[in-house]
């Protein structure tokens, strides 16, 4: 008799690849022929519901590359990158590094950076529920308190740049902002992620907003996100950039050093 | 807070949400599969909670790939996390393994069903209980192949898991029969030997039929011979909610509540009728 560890692994070893299918078949009752096709059934489900789970992840760059095409990379990638999970909704974060490196796809060079995107908006899609600040968040604050503060944004805010214009190819798969014929490639783009109730949206960013959030995210305070931002387009505008955010609910709380 | 008594449910799927939500149908229960709600937050958890205050939920696993011979800790933290937060009336996985070595293989993989599974799946299913601090229901599994290392049937293999860790059945009729079509053997006399009190809740499904045989797919109503199932199972006295489980090629939702109203009549038919009470020895 096989030890159940072991009859596991060759049971894995027959969904990995047909060619791992000699240890297994001993250990099948019935006839082989149909047992060798049933084994099959269950290689091309396990592939099938890891491929299906990708497609929901990332559904532009699915359209960009046509589904089968889809299909055949998303196979590539199982098979460099295997699901470790049981949810199936967590497998593919690692899809858009693979993207980077592959060969065939380097035809279309901002593959990589929709992906991405579509990662940040797949997992800003399930981020906790918060309720964004709104402007009360900064009254009575003095410029020294201000300076110091530190922004906690509202759960799924991210921030991706590219040296695509990656939120306009994004939005004009939702039928959204530009026309896809309208898309220049000779530009780059940073785009920002956040979520509007359960709806997650995407916009383009200028590059000194980018930079504050960037700088903010990373724990520096108010004062020197400032101060960066301004070191990047020295007419940039605070009060404009937080007023948006604060429109928009990317923002969630201060919190301020007590000294 | 248990789901009602043979009340029938159904499989609720997002393309659904909007009409369910609308319409407010009839139903006893509805059931997710667990894992798509594994979220901090979002609109799927946002629209279970909906559905959560219109009906009790029976939570369905597919991840927890009880027969694996490595544990995933974090995965049943998680359904413990849903369950907080949802509530639900009933909690079931499937009689399968999926994961070994760190790599899962997201699939309801079958397993010889020997002594040794046995005791896996034993403590497995005692540990999850204890940390849901609630009974889980276990699926039948419809499986494609069978194992020369098999030392019972799938029945009596369930029978002894249920005593050994009082676990309840999910008794899926249509895995059940489609095992039957598949393998030649005879569904009741799997209802013969599977503890009757111990079932928790019935799963109703179609499947299709290929060249290899049939393949549970949850693509289609429920066939004749399944129906005929339920009618024996109700017969024998099982009062358990039923599920009619459909997942791929969803009809409208009209189409999934003819189906519950069917399972309904059989049960009034069969309350009207005789009903016999189930008496089951534990053999271990």
């Amino acid at each position: 008799m096989t030890a159940l560890p072991e009859f596991q692994r060759r049971f894995a070893a027959a969904l990995d690849s047909a060619a791992g299918e000699a240890a297994m078949l001993p250990l099948l009752a019935g006839d082989e022929a149909r047992a060798r096709a049933l084994l099959a059934v269950y290689r091309g489900n396990s592939a099938a519901n890891v491929i299906a789970a990708l497609r929901l992840a990332y559904p532009v760059c699915a359209q960009i590359t046509g589904d089968d095409y889809f299909d055949a990379l998303a196979r590539r990638y199982r098979d460099a990158v295997p699901s470790s999970d049981g949810d199936l909704n967590r497998y593919g974060a690692s899809f858009a590094d693979f993207l980077d490196g592959f060969e065939p796809v380097r035809a279309l060079p901002y593959l990589p950076d929709v992906a991405r995107l579509e990662w940040a908006v797949h997992t800003a899609s399930t981020a906790a529920d918060a309720q964004p600040a709104d402007a009360s968040l900064f009254t009575g604050l003095d410029i020294d308190a201000l300076a110091g503060a530190q922004l906690r944004f509202t759960p799924g805010f991210a921030l991706c740049s590219s040296a695509w214009p990656v939120a306009d190819i994004w939005l004009a798969h939702q039928g959204e902002g530009r026309a896809l014929d309208d898309i220049r490639l000779d530009h780059g783009q940073h785009a920002q992620v956040w979520r509007e109730g359960w709806r997650v949206r995407v916009a383009p960013l200028d590059a000194a907003t980018c930079v504050l959030w960037t700088a903010l995210q990373g724990g520096a305070c108010l004062g020197e996100a400032w101060t960066r931002a301004g070191e990047c387009d020295a007419g940039f505008d605070l009060g404009a950039a937080i007023g948006d955010a604060l429109d928009r609910g990317c923002l969630l709380a201060l919190h301020i050093e007590r000294t | 807070m248990s789901a009602h008594v043979t009340a029938t449910g159904i499989g609720l799927r997002q393309p659904h949400y909007a009409a369910v939500f609308e319409r407010r149908p009839a139903l006893g229960f509805v059931e997710v599969h667990s894992e798509n709600f594994f979220h901090a937050g979002g609109a799927s958890i946002g629209a279970l909670e909906r559905a959560r205050a219109l009906y009790p939920v029976s939570l369905h696993g597919v991840g927890l790939a009880l027969a694996s011979v490595d544990d995933d800790a974090d995965h049943l933290e998680r359904l413990v996390a849903l369950a907080d937060r949802i509530e639900p009336a009933l909690v079931s996985e499937h009689l399968c393994w999926g994961r070994i070595d760190g790599r899962h293989y997201n699939d309801l993989l079958p397993f010889p069903y020997t002594g040794e599974a046995l005791s896996r799946v034993a403590a497995r299913v005692s540990a999850v209980q204890d940390r849901l601090k609630r009974p889980l229901l276990i699926e039948n599994l419809s499986a494609y192949v069978r194992f020369r290392d098999s030392e019972m049937s799938e029945a009596d293999f369930l029978a002894e898991l249920v005593c050994l860790t009082g676990c309840g059945l999910l008794l899926d009729l249509n895995n059940l029969y489609v095992n039957a079509c598949n393998f030649g053997d005879d569904a009741f006399d799997a209802l013969d030997r599977l503890p009757m009190h111990a079932v928790g809740e019935l799963h109703l499904a179609g499947h299709a039929v290929t060249e290899h045989g049939l393949i549970d797919t949850h693509g289609s109503r429920v066939c004749e011979e399944v129906w005929s199932l339920l009618r024996a199972v109700r017969q024998r006295g099982v009062q358990a909610p039923a599920l009619i489980e459909w997942d791929t090629d969803l009809p409208p939702l009209d189409l999934l509540l003819d189906e519950v109203a069917r399972a309904g009549r059989i049960h009034a038919e069969v309350r009207a009728g005789d009903s016999r009470t189930p008496a089951h020895d534990c053999v271990a």
